[in-house]
């Protein structure tokens, strides 16, 4: 696991004149010299914005963070520059852009957080042709009833629409359940010292498991939308 | 700071240059104020058009313009349309043009037949860009090798390739390409108290953009962009052109498509009918069939029912960019409108109609655009740190996956630049090259999207299959152009990837245009300025010989005399290649004549007396 925390203060150097780099801006570039430092080994999106690895991030700080970094580091700004200091700032905005994207955005956080601590696959593609979508498996409080229903919905069309409204319901109850749980788990890793590591895995496949529910509820959402096109009560 | 001044100010200045479909314009911020550079006339567009009357020596601008009809065989004009695109794509507008095109199938590329040659889009457009260089040149009278230079946002990969291509033929360093909407917005909001939410809705000669930005502390944020590259003001034209070849056809008999001289014609005549429009409640398309003449008035009611489908196209893109923003219309606090059409109500009312909220009309719909890349320029020159502009990629990127299907690596509308990594294994033992297929797009299927480019990942160190790693970057950089690159992760080597563009040209294949375009550089300034020459020479010509029996009665015989001297040396010269001797017998008849100018004057007064 190549998680860094991000409570100790920034001990590096600038990779150029050698000064001592401090402050969140000093981590991209050096505020003596100007020169854009290189990505370090293991430096995560919560380093890139000098925050702490948690979920519930203040966005507006997320936001006024991106445009002062972004108003110094930009490829812009270095259009005269060496080829190096172009390739760094060009590396170090590409890295400081997708860190935006995902601080601001609590799904791709979730997904953001089980990645550094081991719980999703690196990603290695068997060719370009072998990327394919996992399938999460069917919770069990729901298996029954989306049987019925598809049942039902084969057996007569026609009266099925109010097993059909009923079923939605049911899905955005367990929907709603489900990402309560996984606010409650956010909060909990929140509050634990980031040397606990076996309870911080403990909470972390919870939430795994919880999202892929979701995943799950999602693509049934998806078939009863179809369904109901076919039902002509509803 | 002082060392990039310093640099910047050694390689000349750095001009905004937005290649239009229609028209061109160069515009340089001096002292933080953007303007557009004109001509001694005081001309700021050049016509988008290129004449290959002679094909040695190519015009452009308004001489070209002034050959479109005329010699429309020989005029290129809205090549921008063609920039980066393959037969296939273009197949739907091939009638509407009055020139050939011809697929050069070895590098998949369109070019535009004129007479004996053919020329790609690319070659055009560096062309044009060479006489916008030149305007630069003429109007700060120093060299101009710097530039940034506007596509539309929607513009995929191989556009923005093209265009970037046909800036370094033409002799410039493309510092940065720059969306269209996103440079108008820089014009629009460069007075810093500007803030909020815009949309700067674009519609151009040849395409349509709209842009959605957030305005805050001097950064402007590009939220989403949507667009559509073959939706323009040409396409008004040509709903009034078809339905004049129409009316044509059944009350004359004639076939306007099959004559590209009246093809022509009829485009500029359809043309000058949308522009009157503009300002005034009725106009009249008048075409002349040898001695016959078409003739039909049109009320700006009539031309807006006939153009409001087209207008509406523009919807789609909007609503499409709004809910990428995660907006509603009412959150907007200004939609500015660009883009010589943005002057037709109806265009007005259909932005009016989709937003809510009545447009923008501050900024200058011709000039705003140059003005951005300018201030843009001044940006990365280094003159201006308050401003930074953040865009994004308007198109997903993908690979091609099994089943024939786009599996998408970089979502439209992420920021630029912006990177994907992708790590490959092997499929066989020993294998010890991928295939990879990139693409940009939408829609699922990879037919339905833009094929970017092909090629073998190769260099495998020869593996168990599933042992070997190798990972691939995607780069998006500064100007929404794709870089890829490749490392061996077991060795740390890096791999040379070449990516050869679907509908493009390879690194090496741009140097070797590069070499034969400056080998022709000069030849065609010479003959540029005999050409400007003789236009000075032949109207003077012209309007002696048309006043010469007067000039005998005016004149005592001497003057008479020396005047018939001084025009048969001009007609000498003309015939002749000395642009000098053609000035100098120029300004001698001129000045033979000034007293003929005053007899003539008072004689004409005298005959309306």
């Amino acid at each position: 696991m190549d998680v860094e925390t991000v409570s100790q203060p920034n001990q590096n150097a600038c990779s150029e004149c050698g000064r001592k780099l401090e402050g969140y801006l000093a981590h991209h570039f050096c505020s003596t010299c100007q020169a854009p430092q290189p990505l370090r080994e293991g430096e995560s999106y919560f380093h890139a914005f000098d925050l702490p690895m948690k979920f519930g991030l203040d966005v507006a700080l997320v936001q006024k963070r991106f445009y002062e970094i972004s108003r110094e580091l930009h490829p812009d700004r270095f259009v005269s520059s060496s080829v190096d200091d172009r390739a760094r700032s060009m590396a170090r905005m590409s890295f400081l852009n997708q860190a935006f994207q995902t601080l601001r955005n609590s799904s791709a956080l979730r997904e953001y957080i089980l990645k550094l601590y081991g719980l999703r696959a690196s990603g290695v593609e068997m060719r370009a042709e072998g990327r394919q979508p996992q399938k999460a498996a069917m919770p069990i409080e729901l298996a029954e009833s989306w049987f019925e229903l598809q049942e039902a919905v084969l057996d007569d069309p026609d009266q099925a629409g109010v097993r059909v409204i009923e079923f939605e319901a049911e899905l955005a109850r367990l929907k709603a359940q489900g990402e309560n749980r996984l606010k409650s788990l956010e909060a909990q890793f929140d509050r634990l010292p980031k040397d606990a590591e076996t309870e911080i895995l403990a909470i972390l496949s919870q939430m795994d498991a919880e999202l892929q529910r979701q995943n799950y509820f999602r693509s049934i959402e998806k078939d009863v939308e179809r369904m109901k096109r076919n039902v002509s009560s509803v | 700071m002082s060392v990039q001044f310093e640099s910047s100010q050694k390689k000349g200045p750095i001009v905004g240059i937005d290649l239009g479909t229609t028209n061109s314009l160069v515009a340089i911020v001096e002292n933080g104020v953007p303007r557009v550079l004109r001509s001694k006339e005081g001309q700021s567009l050049i016509p988008s058009v290129v004449s290959f009357a002679d094909q040695n020596h190519p015009l452009v601008g308004s001489e070209a313009k002034r050959n479109k009809v005329k010699d429309a065989q020989h005029t290129v004009f809205s090549a921008k349309r063609l920039l980066g695109r393959g037969f296939e794509d273009l197949k739907p507008i091939l009638s509407s043009l009055p020139y050939a095109l011809i697929e050069d199938s070895a590098a998949g590329l369109v070019k535009v037949q004129v007479g004996e040659g053919s020329y790609s889009a690319v070659e055009i457009s560096a062309l044009i860009l060479r006489e916008v260089k030149k305007r630069a040149e003429e109007a700060l009278n120093c060299p101009v090798a710097q530039a940034v230079i506007t596509v539309p946002a929607y513009f995929n990969d191989a556009q923005r390739q093209a265009t970037r291509t046909a800036g370094r033929l033409a002799g410039l360093d493309v510092l940065r390409i720059v969306n269209e909407p996103t440079a108008a917005s820089l014009a629009y909001g460069l007075d810093k108290k500007r803030q909020g939410l815009i949309a700067v809705y674009d519609l151009g000669g040849g395409t349509f953009d709209v842009s959605i930005l957030k305005l805050q502390d001097g950064i402007f944020e590009v939220l989403a962009t949507q667009g559509d590259t073959q939706l323009g003001g040409d396409d008004l034209d040509q709903a009034l052109a078809s339905v004049a070849a129409v009316e044509i056809s059944k009350v004359f008999g004639i076939d306007i498509y099959s004559d590209v001289q009246l093809h022509a014609s009829l485009l500029e005549a359809a043309e000058s009918v949308k522009i009157a429009l503009s300002t005034q409640a009725e106009a009249v398309l008048q075409l002349k069939l040898g001695d016959q003449v078409y003739s039909r008035a049109w009320t700006q009611s009539e031309f807006e029912a006939l153009v409001r489908p087209i207008l509406d196209r523009t919807e789609e893109p909007c609503l499409r960019a709004l809910q990428d923003a995660g907006l509603k219309p009412s959150e907007l606090s200004d939609v500015v409108l660009v883009g010589g059409p943005s002057r037709l109500k109806i265009v007005q009312d259909t932005a009016r109609k989709i937003f809510g909220k009545e447009p923008n009309a501050s900024v200058h719909p011709d000039e705003v655009v140059a003005e951005g890349a300018a201030i843009q320029a001044d940006i990365l020159a280094g003159n201006n740190r308050d401003l930074l502009l953040l865009d994004v990629v308007p198109l997903s990127l993908g690979l091609e996956t099994y089943g024939g299907l786009m599996s998408t690596l970089i979502h439209r509308n992420t920021r630029i630049p912006t990177v994907a990594r992708e790590v490959y294994t092997t499929f066989v033992e020993n294998q010890t090259a991928v295939d990879i297929h990139v693409l940009q797009g939408e829609r699922e299927r990879i037919e339905e999207n833009r094929s970017l480019a092909r090629f073998k990942l190769g260099g495998i160190q020869p593996a168990p299959a599933g042992i070997p790693r190798v990972e691939v970057t995607f780069l998006i950089d500064a100007d929404g152009i794709l870089q890829v690159a490749a490392k061996d992760l077991r060795t740390g080597q890096e791999q040379s990837v070449e990516v050869r563009p679907t509908h493009g040209l390879t690194d090496s294949e741009v140097e070797k245009m590069l070499i034969n375009s400056l080998e022709n550089v000069e030849a065609d300034e010479a003959y540029k300025k005999l050409v400007e020459a003789r236009n000075k020479g032949e109207p003077v010509v012209r309007a002696v010989e048309k006043s010469w029996e007067q000039a005998q009665a005016l004149l005592p015989p001497e003057e008479c005399q020396e005047v018939q001297n001084k025009l048969e040396a001009l007609r000498t010269a003309l015939k002749g290649e000395a642009v000098a001797a053609i000035y100098d017998a120029t300004s001698d008849l001129n000045r033979v004549t000034v007293r003929l100018a005053e007899l003539l004057i008072q004689d004409s007064l005298k005959e309306m007396r």
